[in-house]
């Protein structure tokens, strides 16, 4: 599904460049549970935005469900993304103007989708993430960890084959983080890859693999056998 | 998704209720003062224009330039038997009227006497030109000696609610006309106006001439064709080139004039006639084109502060939609949908100002008619044109103000956008913003200049001394005495009045442009020179003490010079240059040559006409006969009383109904366009500035809002409010003293330009530019302080918390 060949990202301001990435190589299967684990600025989100088509790598060669994606325009990439990869992010982006449900049903209007076949999706997956009581709250009047379930909720309506998650629990009490976290592993059992970024041991210890970063280079692989069949 | 969009604009637009008021009035402000100017150069543009094929009419006007040192003297006068020949010799006109003004006339009907009535002079033809519908009779009713068409609003007057038709009214003393026809009321926008248009064969049937009426002058050596009599209108036809015909009328009417070179023929459009018209024997008092781009400019500077504003507001609001933007990208959003967003969002918060400012129009209209003393009509719902306009600037508007935010928002990555720290995001638009705000000041500190300007010289022209005494005077035309004992027995019985200190008469008064304008004769003169014209009026021998108009050399009318009732004239200064005389004084002179007299002293100039112009050469002569203008000059308390005194003498001595005016309300009336002028420019300048303050106020309140984190950050480390609210005031003062820069030699420029067309002016002094940017300083100033300081108060505790 995913497979990055020496993939590198360096970037450059003024006189200084760092090199964020060198030479990953990753492979991921259709339904796998990946953590991804590093100190602060070892590259995990760079990976995590390399992965999830908001960026091109500065070199290598990235396979997105065996398409060679790496050089791909924004635009492409927009295509490609919208559809088959969801976000969640640890400052979970909701937009403030909009309610519970239209949050969620943000991305099924961008790919197109019918009124009432939306209604119907965001309806099942609010009722998934067990928070259609609150859909027509607003972001504010909602507390951390109901935030997050509607941006859990918003990556998964379009069904996507893979969610990269980028630290879903930073910013959730232990409860709350729980709860998260159990949602993700109920995606993951029901077929979806997901792809997390974490500094929690205990969360990255949900997938079936640690990846640990350091300075832009993969060190280790634990992989677990813990596939679900 | 449009109804995603819009759901996000309106939630937006709540959210930050400031920031959308301020935004929202700002605009709603401009537009509203746009589309009430607009309004009122559309009510300036469409005089005339209500005439069928209006863009076909042409009249003919008169040059003259009988002296080297003088200006050209206008006259809207032509020949007598220009009308005739022009219809037999040019086939590309369908249409001549020839008419002459009789101006105010007596009319009785029973009882009733009447003076308010504007008489013309007309032939059937004159329906042919212009567009005056009948509501009853028809064009040929006017074949006929004896009959008149009359306008509703005078039957109205003179018949109440009877039917006129048929009726006899008393023209003066002199004969009757039956009513043949009523007209529909002339439209407001015509520049020519009249009451009743009695047919020109009554005048040729009852007078045995042929001329039109409306003051004739004759010039030497021309036959008939030396007549100048009435004006001349004519219509051309569709397929002709105005040009081309021009060229044709011109070498046609010199095979007409060999003898006389100083007179110049001018064919002028109808349509131009009131923004364009030129001195002498108007029909109306027109207003100005320079006055109409003035404030059309005025209203686009305006529309583009508002404009201004709001993509400044926007922008700088936008930082915070940027996470709005980065998810709906994420999401899969393209760049081009993200523009149509902002864009439609600006365009539908634009519409919905143009509802808002529609409503201060209609608010505001009758304060604005009243300003300007005339009566503007918006109605889009009923008015196509106004309805376009209304749209067109919301779109227009909308787009200009939104197509940068919508760039800026929608041009940063998503990525940039959410790692939290986007690059260049604030960098870019502070650049463009600070642009903006310079621009705003310069528009507003230039506009502070030249309306400072502007009222300097308006209020100059209209103070300006004429010459004349203007002030305490009643004005009583004073026609419609049976006997001349009458009158005698009525300035006696005036002067007997304790508020009662002088009366004079006079053929017309001092702001009227004379008896006409006549040809002379003078010392000196050869039998082959051309015949100048003077302007020349007729008064009594207190004339010059009244007025207080000075005598420069040689001696006043008097009774112990009995000869001076016959020949003796007063020259002004002007018509002294004009003869190239140094003196003149003993000097043969007379205003036609059975009227040949001597000069027995020289007047100062006074402004007989508009202070546009320079002063023309004046003869005034002394009579007794025809004063028909009486002035008085009353003390100024008690003036109802004395008014009041008049009014009864009046009537113990005179048949006719009581007219009066006060002198210094005419004056100010033939000032009119230019107290409009001062009158739009100063409220126009207060909104600039109270758009450019709005703009500042949001700015400032943006920034603070952006910069609580670093303010926070100084306090920690000692900053103390002072140095703080100082350091957030002098972002925007800066721009504001670097407006100033700009904005300085650009007034300089364009003010120095206007002034050259007056013949009387102001010298631009230094003070005026100080002082207009230390009061735009001042109010920037003023305007940012307050948010200033209170965002140095706060506590950095609250602010660094949310760390």
């Amino acid at each position: 599904m995913i497979r990055t060949v020496n993939l590198k990202k360096l970037y450059t301001t003024d006189e200084v460049e760092t090199t964020a990435l060198n030479n990953v190589n990753l492979e991921i299967k259709e339904g796998e549970f990946v953590s991804i684990m590093g100190p602060s600025g070892c590259g995990k989100s760079t990976l995590l935005n390399l992965l999830g088509l908001l960026d091109n790598p500065s070199e290598g060669e990235y396979y997105f469900m065996d398409e060679q994606v790496s050089q791909y325009s924004e635009r492409k990439r927009a295509l490609v993304r919208k559809g088959s990869i969801g976000f969640v992010f640890q400052s979970f982006n909701l937009i403030d103007e909009l309610t519970v449900f239209e949050n969620v049903e943000l991305p099924l209007l961008y790919l197109g989708v019918s009124s009432s076949e939306r209604k119907k999706r965001v309806e099942e997956v609010l009722e998934q993430m067990q928070i259609m009581a609150r859909r027509n709250h607003f972001p504010q009047q909602l507390s951390g960890g109901q935030q997050q379930r509607v941006a859990v909720a918003r990556a998964v309506v379009a069904r996507p084959k893979v969610i990269l998650a980028d630290e879903p629990t930073g910013n959730l009490d232990s409860k709350h983080g729980d709860e998260v976290m159990d949602l993700l592993s109920q995606l993951n059992e029901a077929g979806t890859t997901i792809v997390m970024v974490t500094h929690s041991p205990a969360y990255a210890e949900r997938g079936q693999r640690i990846v640990h970063l350091f300075d832009g280079h993969v060190v280790t692989e634990n992989i677990k056998e813990k596939f679900h069949v | 998704m449009i109804k995603n969009y819009f759901k996000v604009a309106l939630r937006n637009l709540i959210r930050h209720k400031s920031f959308s008021l301020i935004n929202i009035a700002g605009l709603a402000v401009g537009m509203a003062l746009c589309l009430m100017i607009l309004v009122y150069i559309r009510y300036e543009l469409s005089y005339d224009r209500f005439h069928k094929d209006a863009d076909d009419i042409y009249r003919v006007i008169l040059e003259n330039n009988f002296f080297e040192h003088s200006d050209s003297l206008f006259l809207n006068i032509a020949p007598l038997p220009l009308a005739e020949a022009m219809k037999e010799d040019f086939p590309e006109i369908s249409a001549v009227a020839q008419f002459g003004d009789e101006g105010q006339s007596l009319i009785r009907y029973q009882d009733k006497a009447l003076f308010d009535n504007r008489v013309f002079y007309v032939e059937p033809s004159f329906f042919d030109v212009f567009s005056f519908p009948f509501l009853a009779g028809n064009p040929e009713v006017l074949e006929k000696p004896y009959r008149a068409v009359i306008t509703r609003k005078t039957a109205q007057k003179i018949f109440g609610d009877d039917n006129p038709i048929g009726k006899s009214v008393r023209y003066g003393s002199v004969f009757d006309l039956e009513i043949s026809g009523i007209l529909d009321d002339i439209p407001i926008n015509s520049h020519m106006n009249f009451d009743f248009l009695v047919s020109m064969e009554t005048r040729r049937d009852y007078w045995h001439e042929n001329v039109t009426g409306g003051g004739m002058i004759s010039l030497r050596g021309v036959g008939d064709w030396g007549i100048l009599s009435g004006k001349t209108y004519f219509k051309l036809r569709k397929d002709c080139d105005f040009n081309a015909f021009e060229k044709k009328f011109q070498s046609w009417i010199d095979g007409k004039y060999t003898e006389v070179k100083f007179m110049k023929f001018i064919l002028q459009p109808m349509t131009d006639i009131h923004l364009q018209g030129r001195g002498g024997f108007e029909l109306e008092n027109n207003s100005d084109l320079r006055y109409v781009i003035f404030v059309s400019v005025m209203a686009l500077l305006i529309l583009v502060i508002s404009i201004f504003n709001y993509m400044n507001l926007s922008t700088a609001r936008s930082t915070s939609r940027m996470k709005e933007v980065g998810v709906r990208k994420i999401l899969g959003a393209k760049r081009f949908g993200l523009i149509r967003q902002f864009l439609g969002e600006s365009i539908f918060l634009t519409l919905f100002t143009l509802l808002l400012s529609v409503a201060l129009v209609e608010l505001g209209l009758p304060y604005f008619n009243d300003l300007v003393g005339i009566e503007l009509d918006f109605n889009p719902l009923a008015d196509v044109y106004q309805m376009s306009v209304l749209i067109g600037l919301a779109l227009v508007v909308g787009l200009l103000a939104g197509v940068y935010p919508a760039l800026f928002i929608s041009s940063y990555k998503a990525l940039d956008i959410m790692s939290g720290n986007p690059v260049g995001v604030n960098r870019k638009p502070s650049f463009f913003r600070n642009g903006l705000v310079l621009s705003q000041n310069v528009i507003a500190i230039g506009l502070i200049i030249c309306t400072a300007v502007v009222y300097q010289q308006l209020t100059f022209i209209g103070g300006k001394d004429k010459g004349y005494e203007t002030k305490n005077i009643i004005a009583v035309p004073a026609r419609g005495f049976r006997m001349s004992k009458d009158l005698s027995s009525f300035t006696e019985k005036l002067l007997n009045h304790p508020g009662i200190l002088d009366i004079t008469r006079s053929l017309t008064y001092p702001f009227e442009e004379g008896g006409g304008a006549t040809h002379i004769w003078y010392e000196g003169m050869n039998a082959s020179d051309p015949t100048p014209f003077f302007v020349w009026t007729k008064v009594d021998y207190n004339f010059l003490d009244f007025y207080n108009i000075e005598l420069l050399e040689g001696r006043n009318f008097s009774r112990d010079f009995p000869s001076d009732s016959k020949n003796a004239y007063l020259l002004n200064e002007a018509a002294l240059k004009a003869l190239g005389w140094e003196t003149a004084v003993g000097k043969n002179f007379g205003i036609c040559e059975r009227d040949k007299g001597k000069v027995i002293g020289v007047i100062k100039d006074f402004h007989f006409n508009s202070l546009h112009e320079s002063v023309q050469p004046l003869a005034v002569k002394l009579s007794s006969n025809e004063l028909y203008s009486m002035s008085i000059k009353v003390e100024p308390d008690n003036l109802s009383n004395t008014l009041e005194y008049i009014r009864n003498t009046w009537k113990e001595c005179s048949v006719v109904p009581f007219n009066y005016f006060m002198f210094e309300d005419r004056i100010a009336e033939m000032y009119r366009s230019e107290q409009n002028l001062k009158t739009i420019f100063t409220y126009t300048t207060i909104i600039a500035l109270f758009l450019a303050c709005l703009g500042l106020l949001g700015l400032a309140s943006y920034t603070a809002e952006r910069r609580t984190r670093e303010i926070g950050i100084r306090k920690v480390f000692g900053a103390t409010v002072t140095s703080l609210s100082l350091m957030l005031s002098r972002q925007y003062t800066k721009w504001v003293l670097l407006a100033n820069m700009v904005a300085w030699p650009l007034a300089y420029y364009g003010m120095n330009r206007w002034l050259e067309t007056y013949s009387y002016r102001i010298q631009l002094s230094w003070y005026i530019f100080v002082l207009s940017g230390a009061v735009a300083l001042l109010i920037a100033v003023l305007t940012v302080a307050f948010q200033s300081i209170k965002s140095a108060l706060t506590n950095p505790v609250e602010v660094l918390r949310h760390e």
